[in-house]
């Protein structure tokens, strides 16, 4: 399956690349939305070849990607219109989804992304319990009982008159 | 999924502002605990409760402390004594706000940051005397709650911008590059202003609700030396009032002052309020004002 980005017809003539998630699946991109990514743009600084194969990437996050590298690509838009575009990108978006996209645009390079979706992700962090934390994270609580008291204990006050949420 | 590099996971808990959650982030496990350092802005909320207002900075300060740390904002927390603070190499923007502070505390959280650009202290209360010391600070805004009878002295070659409200005592002096002052004073009394040249001022404004005579027209001198063409072009109407004739050349010279500067000046009346007559220089100071009051008829009048 080829996938082009909403600009495809127009672009053609312009010089793209394919880009292959880990499901096999191929994304046609236009080599200015490709390049606003460091390590892509690195690729093809190296090599001739248009075909990207990005190992650890799956499809729905890279499609995601892919819409906004080449919304940033589109001179045609306004800095304003593309930094709405940015908010809108983040919002509703499930946690876990937001964390395939944090891991998928820290390996890309594209900072600006990378530092949205990691703002919405502590935005959303925000009064919620460590329970809830840990479980979104998947990390194991390797503090003693005792310890984790202890730490609470020192922090009383961030504990105090404060509802946590657990969802 | 995996669980995400630490990289990334300091990267999140760096973008986080209020410090309770940074706090409750240290529960999760040992390894986000060591995450911490990596912090760039704090942010603590108004409802600190006072026997741990210091706790969290204080956490920050183990080895490797938060020494990343850019802004500071402290909201109504009582530093009534030094914070344990190490050294915050890279904390450009300290703001304190509804504080109650001590003058040593402030003075050593000051020391804490040598490398401060932009102060706030809005309303703090119980401090006396404040020397400001940090070689870069540009912006600084001071308003003290109180009796408004701190003395404050800024010693930056830095300082663009001056804001005092509260103050009675205010010491300046490497003003090359100050552009913007502003001193005001809600409940006491400006007695002193001691300033460098003012060559780089753009905007003064001088408020308060009551001023030496010596402090305003040094003021005003300071000012109009450095700039002759220097105007109080909004002033329509000034009262003032004279209870003594102690000093009388200088109110006389502080009034002429005020005419020559405020060019749309249209009424100035002058209240003399329980002068002592058996001073033998009231009449003379009388007579003055009269002169005066002659001189400028068109405007002055007195009462």
């Amino acid at each position: 399956m080829v996938t082009t980005d909403e600009k495809g017809p127009l672009t053609a003539k312009k010089k793209s690349v394919i880009i292959r998630s880990c499901d096999g699946d191929e994304f046609l991109v236009s080599e200015s939305a490709a390049v606003l990514s460091t390590s892509l743009k690195k690729i093809l600084e190296e090599k001739e070849d248009r075909l990207i194969h990005l190992s650890d990437i799956d499809n729905k996050t890279l499609a995601m990607v892919i819409a906004y590298l080449s919304t940033h690509a589109d001179d045609g838009l306004s800095d304003d219109l593309k930094r709405s575009f940015d908010q809108e990108f983040v919002s509703g978006k499930e946690f876990d989804v937001l964390k395939y996209l944090v891991l998928a645009t820290d390996t890309l390079q594209v900072t600006c992304l990378c530092y949205t979706v990691a703002k919405k992700m502590a935005d959303i962090m925000k009064n919620k319990l460590v329970e809830w934390v840990r479980r979104e994270f998947d990390i194991q609580n390797d503090y003693t009982p005792e310890a984790e008291a202890e730490i609470r204990r020192l922090d009383a006050w961030a504990w105090d008159d404060r509802q946590l949420e657990d969802d | 999924m995996e669980s995400l590099p630490d990289a990334i996971v300091q990267h999140i808990l760096s973008l986080m502002s209020n410090a309770k959650d940074v706090a409750s982030c240290k529960c999760v496990s040992k390894r986000w605990k060591d995450s911490m350092p990596y912090l760039r802005s704090l942010f603590s909320p108004k409802s600190f409760r006072q026997p741990y207002q210091w706790q969290y900075p204080r956490c920050h300060s183990e080895p490797n402390g938060a020494s990343n740390l850019e802004s500071l904002k402290l909201w109504g927390v009582l530093m009534i004594q030094s914070p344990k603070w190490d050294v915050f190499h890279r904390l450009k923007n300290l703001e304190i706000v509804g504080a109650s502070l001590k003058d040593y505390a402030l003075s050593d959280a000051l020391r804490a940051c040598p490398n401060l650009t932009h102060l706030l202290l809005l309303g703090c209360e119980g401090l006396m005397s404040v020397s400001i010391d940090n070689p870069h600070i540009e912006q600084c805004k001071l308003d003290f709650y109180g009796a408004g009878n701190c003395s404050l002295t800024v010693n930056s070659s830095k300082i663009e911008s001056l804001e005092v409200q509260g103050c009675s005592v205010i010491r300046v002096y490497e003003t090359g590059r100050l552009k913007n002052l502003s001193i005001s004073n809600n409940s006491g009394r400006v007695y002193l202003v001691d300033f460098g040249k003012l060559v780089a001022l753009e905007t003064l404004s001088i408020r308060g609700v009551q001023w030496c005579w010596d402090a305003i027209s040094k003021m005003l001198q300071m000012a109009s030396e450095v700039d002759s063409r220097f105007l109080i072009p909004c002033l329509e109407k000034v009262v003032i009032t004279v209870r003594s004739p102690l000093n009388a050349e200088q109110k006389m010279s502080t009034l002429d002052s005020l005419i020559k500067c405020a060019k749309n000046l249209r009424k100035m009346t002058i209240k003399i309020l329980q002068m002592k007559s058996n001073h033998s220089s009231a009449d003379d100071f009388f007579e003055d004002i009269c002169r005066f009051r002659y001189m400028n008829r068109k405007i002055v009048s007195i009462e």
